[in-house]
């Protein structure tokens, strides 16, 4: 099957006779001319010919396929290229942009695996020998156009380009589906909620009495409709409606405390729940989730958000329904009571739903601009503020002021967007649905007039009536406005939904496997085969990496900043998944390995130690929680920071972290060595672990890590290079490649990378010397 | 090899020490090994586990080794060792909340505590309460002065409702 993009008319004429004798092998289409400016141009290769066809439909390029000897797509920065090799020469065939990248080098390598094939084929058939005199093997089927990866940076369904981390289309997903979804946040709750639920009902139900009660009142206590009356009837009669009103009154107020209590403690505790389980799968997210947004944009989502969310499942469903009740309910009364005038009330309806759907949209949009406005506020700030020291250092104080100066502004005309519209809606709706009011004050009114003369037990609109109609069209209009603004509450919660799921629906991309291999007892063998990997998949940081580290070996990694030394690291911990080839531990593929079982076995000491709010013990037992107390001192005694802890006034229960004492960079530094050292991890990694303690302190560090490594596969990222004599083997990385392999030794007398690095060195302590 | 043989941590034998007290001064000897002249008792765990895990250090500040279980000492080095401790940690426990008085963000407490009555003041609690264990308060005054409330349910009702109106 080849390659095939839509094509105009004409070449489609052109290439149906090779399409119909299955001798076209792609015909495609490009975005960019021969002089790199946007425009079409076609690429259509035969068995035979290859020719590239410009805008005009002429073939600018025609070859004999024969003379290609290979096809290559070069990536060029945004833009790539076709070239050919024809003869000794290089010939461009056409460019492109990086949305064809992929396209293309399928084509190139399709085309190249053809021609190497055809050539062998040719010289097998001429009865040739390869070079070292064996007859040529030529596989019996020419070779297959790669199937192209699923792009899975879009929607399966709809083609539509997914937000980044996420692999929920906003598009399919329904909005009913996301609010379905919220609702099955309440399942578990069933029985309280129903009780409310009852409650509230009932609580309308009491709502709809006084109304009723203005009737009677009306016309037989304070304007008898009948003359007969007497006066001893309509006080008793008042006292008993007054007693009523009561009753009604306590009744309701009390069902109402009953509720709103429940209710309370219903949404506190959902907002618990999604809380913590917004957290508890943040936890489980890979590190390049986090690579790609700050901390303090994910602060609100679990703070502000999943509150917001919270309200609208016990308050705003709530007011929903019963808004919709008190609707049809009160409807159904004023039907009852008065059809003509109920009509009437209903003329400004068609305005106020056409209102409500052109704000509609509108509110969506503000709202959600100011939520991602007020995200980046603050993160802002929590950006500004950790980096307090660096803004200091070099008196930077103005230029963040101002940066959070045009935040704060953009926050500001957000929000007054936001509430300008809210602000100017509303009275807008409130003047056209009182004009619905007016109307039944004069039709309403002349009705009364007019059936003032009748007898009061024909048909009568009484002024008792009257009074209760309007009592009921006040409660009325509440639930039409509402009815109006559920489209807001909806957008508003929708917004809060999305972003709550958003995180939720996150795929980690470092998984287990389905079946993942258990090894609760690694022996320390680590083989990195043909390793390529990079955080951008287009800029690999390792390029084709093998490495074989026996077990106990102590390997001492070795380069320049951004050779790859740390993104090794990186790896054999799994915080990424490798792009190509891999790596193994005791022969097993780390992505098969249970994550638990990888990662509670390798200890890693950063060259930025974290320290959590608590006492220096909490954090040295960190990885291991029941540790005794003499391993704790052990562990730390072997990282050389017994003695600075027990010399602090609270020994190992001085506090630490963002809100305890200050410790030194090489003080934190030795806690954290004491941690990975507890913890007892059969594979340890140091990166740049001694890079902040003195040489002194370093020495007795390494001397106690060198009685502790035995038996245990170390490695070891230093600057210092001086630091890493004590290591088995030194693997020089030089640009994401493995430059030299060796014993310290060994590679000082072979006077190579290394060699040069350590003579660098040399020379700058020299220098500072002198200094 | 055990983390603790490797880490060189050298814990002392409690039946093989000795303490005498020389006016100021707190000589140990190590039965059948050495006397160390002036010794220092420091807790390394004073919050935690203030009775265990004391640490013996020399007058350069050296350790030399650490007494995991001091009540496995003789009587009077037990005695020796637990006066050298109380001399050595002032953070009198409290017993009882007389008063606490705010005034923008100031409090001023009394306080009855295991040595005595005492009148502190205190700023900012948030930043000035440890909390080292569940149920544990220490306070630290405005002068650094530290008051340990070992159990707040311990305290009478009226000594809590006091600490947890500015707590």
């Amino acid at each position: 099957m080849p390659l095939l993009d839509p094509l105009p008319a004409f070449l489609e004429s052109q290439v149906a006779p090779a399409l119909a004798s299955n001798t076209l092998l792609a015909a495609v289409s490009t975005d960019l001319d021969a002089h790199g400016r946007f425009g079409e141009e076609w690429l259509v290769v035969s068995d035979d010919t290859l020719r590239v066809y410009d805008a005009s439909l002429a073939p600018r390029i025609e070859m004999n396929r024969a003379e290609i000897s290979a096809l290559s797509a070069d990536s060029l920065v945004g833009a790539g290229a076709l070239v050919a090799t024809v003869g000794g020469d290089r010939v461009e065939l056409l460019r492109y942009s990086n949305a064809h990248q992929r396209k293309f080098g399928r084509i190139a390598k399709y085309i190249t695996d053809r021609r190497r094939h055809e050539t062998a084929r040719d010289r097998a058939a001429r009865g040739e020998t390869d070079a070292e005199g064996k007859s040529i093997v030529v596989p019996e089927a020419p070779p297959r156009l790669e199937p192209d990866k699923e792009d899975d940076r879009r929607c399966p369904t709809c083609r539509l380009l997914l937000p980044e981390g996420t692999r929920v289309c906003p598009n399919c997903m329904s909005k009913g589906k996301a609010i379905r979804r919220m609702l099955a946040y309440l399942k578990p709750h069933k029985r309280e909620i129903v009780i409310i639920w009852a409650l509230m009902i009932v609580g309308l139900v009491f709502s709809l009495v006084p109304a009723y009660l203005t009737q009677p009142l009306t016309d037989r206590v304070l304007n008898p409709v009948d003359p007969s009356a007497t006066l001893d009837e309509r006080l008793r009669l008042l006292g008993w409606l007054v007693a009523t009103l009561l009753s009604v009154q306590l009744l309701g107020q009390a069902i109402g405390v009953v509720r709103g209590r429940m209710a309370v403690s219903l949404g506190q505790r959902l907002s618990h729940e999604l809380r913590s389980d917004v957290f508890r799968h943040l936890q489980s997210l890979s590190l390049r989730y986090f690579d790609k947004r700050q901390p303090g944009g994910l602060l609100p989502r679990i703070t502000r958000d999943t509150q917001a969310l919270e309200v609208v499942l016990v308050e705003s469903i709530q007011m929903f329904f019963s808004n919709i009740f008190l609707f049809v309910g009160i409807g159904a009364v004023l039907f009852w009571m008065n059809w003509q005038l109920t009509l009437m009330v209903f003329i400004p309806a068609p305005v106020v739903l056409l209102l409500s759907k052109f704000a509609w949209d509108r509110l969506m949009n503000v709202w959600r601009r100011t939520g991602h406005l007020y995200s980046r506020l603050t993160a802002g700030v929590s950006d500004s503020l950790s980096g307090i020291r660096v803004v200091r250092a070099f008196a930077k104080e103005d230029r963040e002021m101002e940066r959070f100066g045009k935040q704060s502004e953009a926050l500001r005309d957000a929000s007054v967007a936001a509430d300008h519209l809210w602000v100017t809606f509303f009275p807008i709706l409130y003047f056209i649905m009182s004009i619905g009011n007016l109307i039944i004050w004069y039709v309403g009114g002349y009705q009364v007039i007019e059936d003032s003369g009748l007898a009061p037990d024909r048909d009568a609109f009484t002024l008792g009536q009257f009074f209760a109609f309007l009592g009921y069209l006040g409660q009325f209009y509440g639930p039409l406005q509402f009815m109006s603004r559920v489209t807001d509450y909806l957008a508003r919660s929708l917004a809060s939904a999305e972003r709550v799921f958003e995180v939720l629906d996150a795929e980690s991309d470092v998984k287990d496997t389905e079946t993942p291999v258990s090894m609760p007892a690694i022996e320390g063998r680590v083989a990195f085969q043909n390793v390529t990997f990079g955080y951008d998949a287009h800029k690999p940081v390792l390029k084709e990496v093998s490495l074989d580290v026996e077990a106990g070996e102590m390997i001492g990694l070795v380069g320049k900043s951004g050779a790859g030394k740390s993104t090794s690291i990186n790896l054999l911990c799994r915080f990424y998944d490798v792009q190509e080839g891999a790596i193994l531990i005791d022969g097993v593929n780390i992505k098969d390995i249970a994550q638990n079982d990888l990662r509670s076995q390798i200890g890693v000491v950063l060259q930025e130690p974290f320290l959590f709010s608590g006492s220096i013990y909490e954090n040295i037992a960190f990885a291991r929680p029941d540790a005794s107390k003499e391993d704790v001192m052990a562990a730390a005694k072997a990282a050389n920071a017994h003695d600075f802890i027990v010399q602090k006034p609270d020994g190992y229960d001085t506090m630490v972290g963002e809100r305890g004492q200050t410790l030194s960079g090489g003080e934190r530094q030795r806690i954290s060595i004491a941690r990975a050292i507890l913890h007892n991890p059969r594979i340890l990694i140091l990166d740049e672990a001694t890079a902040s303690v003195d040489t002194d302190t370093e020495k007795q560090i390494q001397e106690a890590i060198a009685r502790l490594i035995r038996g245990r596969t170390t490695f070891a990222i230093a600057h210092r290079l001086s630091t890493l004599r004590n290591a088995t083997r030194l693997v020089v990385l030089k640009d994401g490649k493995v430059a030299e392999i060796g014993t310290h030794a060994a590679l000082m007398a072979s006077e190579g990378e290394f060699y040069r690095l350590v003579k660098m060195q040399q020379e700058m302590n020299q220098i500072i010397e002198v200094v | 090899m055990s983390l603790v043989e490797a880490s060189r941590l050298g814990f002392l034998e409690p039946a093989a020490l000795r303490f005498i007290r020389h006016g100021a001064r707190l000589r140990m000897t190590v039965e059948g090994d050495r006397s160390h002249l002036h010794v220092a008792v420091i807790c390394a765990f004073p919050l935690s586990d203030p009775t265990r895990f004391l640490s013996v250090r020399d007058d350069e500040g050296k350790e030399i080794g650490v007494i995991a279980d001091p009540g496995l000492l003789g009587e009077e080095d037990r005695a020796l060792v637990a006066a050298e401790l109380e001399r050595r940690y002032f953070a009198p426990a409290v017993q009882r909340l007389v008063s606490a008085k705010e005034r923008f963000g100031t409090v001023d407490w009394v306080a009855k505590t295991e040595r005595g009555e005492r009148r502190f003041t205190t700023q900012n609690l948030r930043e000035n309460l440890t909390r080292p264990a569940p149920g544990r308060l220490i306070l630290t005054d405005v002068d650094g002065n530290r008051y340990d409330i070992r159990d707040v349910e311990a305290l009478d009702a009226e000594s809590q409702r006091l600490l947890f109106q500015h707590v």
